[in-house]
């Protein structure tokens, strides 16, 4: 598998795509790392050890690059974009609902979000399963564990 | 005029339910807010005083932890939470030092806050490695001014009072010491036990267990006079007058909260502290019970003490830069 | 040697009265129970317990938190096999071999050989602990901050051979994984990192966040992709308990841990976490068939759920002979002590016989007790896998979400493992490992908090590191496991990529 792919032309690998990376948090090492003092080798200031370290970064990212067009490995596998986006989405909705739609809402719905990312979902088993998980997850982080969630959304007396 | 009229209206049914709220105040449990996690020293504090100040309000008082950033987040969310009086917040003396320490501070120890009561002071430790031949603070003073070697001071962390304790020792004895940070009193007190340091400013409590063991020596307590507990350990201040440096444990509430309700909840910190179990819970930890005041005295104490440590902070050079 | 026996033989009968006996249960279960919920960690735990044991007697109370302690390490292992889920960092590498082997239908074995391994772990490091705490924490007082600073770029090291993918490969994650950690204030100065003034960040990325992200939500999106999703073919359940060339892999295994976790526990910081690594990289150094790692090596669960159970143990030496705790869960610990009026100190031996070795004691019945409870549990969670993915994936993502806000009690956290979700998966993508990345970010601090440290106290001579023995032993080794490793891969050419799993 991994020679037959060979083409002549650059195109996308692992490898490239990882010195890439290595790269763009390099960057950001630098740059954001500027206004931090160096300070002296006894008395080492906050900016001295993620100087060392962005210049490590870019080192190994240039030459994971440069091995990425030299010697391109196997292409990086397809995202699925469905999954990716669904169980994300779901994430995100925790974040917007939890403080302000309250814990039964919010698991309902995180549950729908992520059961979209699933092409096997089937809705009736769901519902239940959301409404079962929903009342759970709320006694078990909101009332034995005294996690500090509304379980309501907000304003609704509670 | 209709608009001012009904905004008048509106002004005075918001004052009479304000009222109206303080008088049957609490009508729900009271979330106290900590910047700490779960077993910290404040928390601890906090959790101990609980149970009895739910006991005065006559509703369940909920410690709620909000840890991170040095206490700040808490003191954030403290600061912008409803005026409502359910939202309380237990404070130390870190929260005056933050606005000189941090960059960015979203908060004012003193204008965002109302003051509603002091609840204890916290007694931290000199210490010295066995091997370091000092026997009290006045030799241990003689020391560092006579030999011309190196000493490191160890701290549990950058701007804790602890650091700045070490810092304000330095200045009224007139001695050189260089400040080693530690993540934390254990790792510090261990590093001094293992003899990587010789000296070190911690809580008194394991400081003072280390010291019955033979590991450590310690010289005195930081705090202007002795500590209850321990009362044969010399106060820093008999051998440099005035020397204070303590951290303390305190409840705010946000600005805007009626004094009625901070009166009720200042009487609950009270309430609270007189409870001889409670008392002896807080000693057991280095902690002496404060002396009750009303929440205007301590807002000046309070004011008092912002300044005074944020002169120390500034003069330390211990700014996040 | 006697005197040690006599103090156990008190202990024993100290821990076996029958309310220690029900203490020391409720501790395993409340342990095992917590390990099992994601983010939900040991320090939350002992701490929303801590007031109710101020009710208790002193040994009682002790003997409860400890179960919980080195009962979390065991339930960790649970999620980490079943479904890649690392709650604490101590179980990354667990998630490696264990989880491979629940989706090979092999999560009965997998979970009992975790249970049986962390048992016998357990019981040796019980015995080291009252045998040899006096002479050990000597050792761990030796160390400054250029040995803790060696110790843990050998494990870094470490790191690059557990890894399955290329040397050099392993550099580029590790060195990303030490770039997060940089994130949060600088222990030197007080400083603020890369925080881009949100202030959630002062404290640095959390590792619940992280490791959830890299692991659990990126192992959730791969299980649904394409038209066939992935779990169709989900083996089944398949055998319980593990064959006997399981066990005759696992013994050796499980016996090479423990001895590594016995002694890297009681050093203050990583312990646990670093034996599991250091165990997982030692049995895939010396295995005949290195190739079968990572893809559900019986030895790869047993090794370091053996070390990181005897290092936990073993992690209360400190506070046992001096009175000093080496990580927050212990130091609540130290705490619950100081509740009851025995201040932790070098004294306490001494002082309180009783509760020093009803303590010890009472290690061996927990883990007893621990094996008694999980057994019986593995049948449960194994059919928790027969529950079909499409309901199983969404309850995941909701236990992923709401432990990691149990961490702290932020949104900004969920915020985190959302991003680390989507980064783990793209590194998943890209056939990047993301074990050694996370075990930089749990070292990083540590390593540029020491690195410092030691320039400081040695005035910026940089030989310290090498003229202090116990450091400049850790070096050395450090180098030749780089030149044993890298040599050969620098010349092998890029074979090395493409032996990973697709």
């Amino acid at each position: 598998m991994p020679n037959s792919s060979r083409r002549p032309r650059p195109r996308l690998s692992n490898d490239l795509m990882l010195g890439l990376l290595l790269l763009a948090v390099a960057a950001i090492g630098f740059s954001a790392g500027t206004g931090l003092k160096l300070g002296s080798a006894t008395r080492m200031g906050p900016g001295y050890v993620p100087l060392l370290l962005s210049g490590l970064l870019a080192i190994l990212g240039a030459a994971h690059v440069l091995l990425g067009l030299a010697r391109p490995g196997p292409r990086p596998e397809r995202l699925d974009a469905r999954p990716f986006f669904y169980i994300l989405a779901a994430i995100a909705f925790f974040i917007f609902g939890a403080e302000r739609l309250g814990l039964i809402a919010t698991v309902a719905g995180v549950v729908f979000i992520a059961a979209v990312g699933d092409r096997r979902a089937r809705w009736r088993p769901l519902a239940l399963w959301a409404a079962f998980l929903a009342v759970a997850t709320t006694g078990l982080f909101v009332n034995l564990l005294g996690v500090p969630l509304p379980v309501w959304p907000k304003g609704w007396g509670g | 005029m209709r608009i001012l009229t009904a905004s008048l209206v509106l002004a005075a049914v918001a004052f009479v339910s304000a009222a109206a709220q303080a008088q049957s105040y609490p009508t729900k449990p009271v979330r106290f807010l900590v910047g700490f996690a779960p077993g910290g020293g404040v928390d601890t504090v906090a959790r101990t005083l609980a149970p009895k100040m739910g006991e005065a309000l006559g509703q369940p008082v909920v410690i709620e932890n909000k840890p991170g950033a040095g206490g700040t987040l808490a003191a954030d969310a403290a600061a912008t939470a409803d005026p409502d009086g359910y939202t309380m917040f237990f404070g130390e003396t870190g929260l005056l030092i933050a606005p000189a320490i941090y960059d960015k501070v979203n908060f004012d120890p003193i204008k965002s806050f109302a003051a509603v009561a002091p609840v204890a002071v916290v007694h931290l430790a000199l210490v010295v490695h066995p091997q370091v031949a000092a026997n009290d603070a006045a030799q241990l003073i003689k020391e560092l001014k006579e030999k011309r070697q190196r000493f490191l001071y160890g701290s549990p962390g950058v701007g804790t009072v602890q650091h700045l304790a070490g810092e304000m020792f330095k200045k009224a004895a007139g001695v050189e010491m260089e400040h080693a940070p530690f993540k934390g009193a254990a790792p510090a007190l261990t590093a001094l036990v293992g003899g990587q340091i010789p000296i070190a400013v911690v809580s008194a409590p394991p400081a003072l267990a280390q010291a019955k063991g033979g590991k450590a020596k310690l010289l005195a307590v930081t705090s202007g006079k002795r500590m209850e507990g321990a009362p044969e350990i010399p106060a820093l201040a008999e051998t440099l007058p005035g020397f204070d440096a303590a951290p303390s444990i305190f409840v705010l509430a946000p600005a805007k909260v009626p004094e009625a309700i901070i009166a009720k909840v200042n009487q609950a910190v009270a309430a609270a502290l007189a409870d001889a179990g409670v008392r002896e819970a807080l000693g057991k930890i280095g902690a002496d019970v404060a002396k009750p005041v009303t929440p205007a005295a301590f807002g000046q104490e309070l004011a008092k003490d912002f300044q005074r440590w944020t002169v120390v902070a500034r003069e330390s050079g211990a700014k996040a830069e | 040697m006697i005197d040690l026996l006599a103090g156990l033989g008190q202990g024993l009968a100290a821990a076996t009265s029958p309310a220690n006996l029900l203490f020391c249960f409720l501790g395993a279960l409340i342990g095992t129970l917590i390990g099992v919920l994601p983010g939900l960690g040991p320090v939350t735990t002992v701490a929303l317990l801590l007031p109710i044991t101020f009710h208790l007697a002193p040994l009682s109370a002790l003997i409860m938190l400890a179960g919980i302690y080195y009962g979390a390490q065991y339930g960790g292992s649970t999620t980490a096999i079943l479904v890649n889920m690392p709650g604490e960092s101590s179980s990354v590498v667990t998630c490696l071999d264990g989880y491979r082997m629940a989706r090979q239908g092999r999560a009965g074995p997998a979970l009992a050989v975790a249970a049986l391994g962390s048992l016998f772990a357990g019981i040796v490091a019980t015995f080291v602990i009252a045998l040899f705490s006096p002479v050990l924490i000597e050792v761990a007082l030796k160390f400054g901050p250029a040995e803790y600073f060696a110790l843990m770029t050998l494990g870094l090291t470490l790191a690059v051979v557990l890894s399955n993918a290329s040397v050099f490969r392993s550099l580029g994650l590790i060195a990303l994984g030490l770039g997060l950690a940089m994130v949060g204030t600088d222990v030197n100065t007080g400083a603020e990192r890369f925080t881009f003034g949100i202030a959630e960040l002062r404290d640095g990325i959390g590792f619940v966040p992280i490791a959830m992200g890299l692991f659990a939500v990126a192992e959730i999106v791969r299980n649904l992709e394409g038209k066939e999703s992935r779990t169709v073919d989900r083996t089944p359940i398949g055998r319980l308990w593990p064959s006997a060339q399981d066990f005759r892999r696992a013994t050796p295994a499980a016996l090479r841990g423990t001895i590594l976790g016995s002694l890297i526990g009681i050093l203050p910081g990583g312990g646990p976490t670093l034996s599991s690594f250091a165990a997982y990289a030692l049995e895939k150094k010396i295995s005949k068939t290195p190739d079968r790692f990572g893809k559900g090596a019986v030895e790869g669960v047993a090794a370091p759920e053996s070390a990181n159970n005897a290092a936990a143990q073993t992690s209360f030496i400190p506070l046992l002979t001096l009175g000093l705790p080496s990580n927050p869960t212990i130091a609540l610990m130290a705490g619950a002590m100081m509740i009851h009026g025995i201040q932790p100190g070098p004294q306490v031996m001494t002082a309180n016989p009783e509760l020093f070795w009803g303590l010890i004691a009472s290690m061996l019945l927990g883990n007893v007790m621990l094996v008694l409870i999980n057994l019986p549990l593995i049948g449960l969670w194994v059919r928790l896998l027969a529950v079909p993915y499409h309901l199983l994936s969404p309850a995941l993502v909701v236990l992923c979400c709401l432990g990691v806000y149990s961490t702290d009690n932020s949104l900004m956290s969920v915020g985190l493992l959302l991003l680390f979700g989507a980064f783990g998966y793209l590194l998943s993508k890209w056939q990047a490992d993301p074990a050694p990345l996370l075990l930089a970010f749990v070292l990083g601090p540590m390593i540029e908090e020491n690195f410092r440290r030691a320039m400081f106290f040695s005035a910026g001579d940089p030989w310290v590191f090498v003229n202090r023995p116990i450091s400049g032993f850790f070096l050395l080794l450090a180098a030749l496991l780089v030149l044993i490793g890298v040599l050969p891969a620098i010349r092998k050419t890029r074979s090395d990529a493409f032996q990973e799993p697709p």
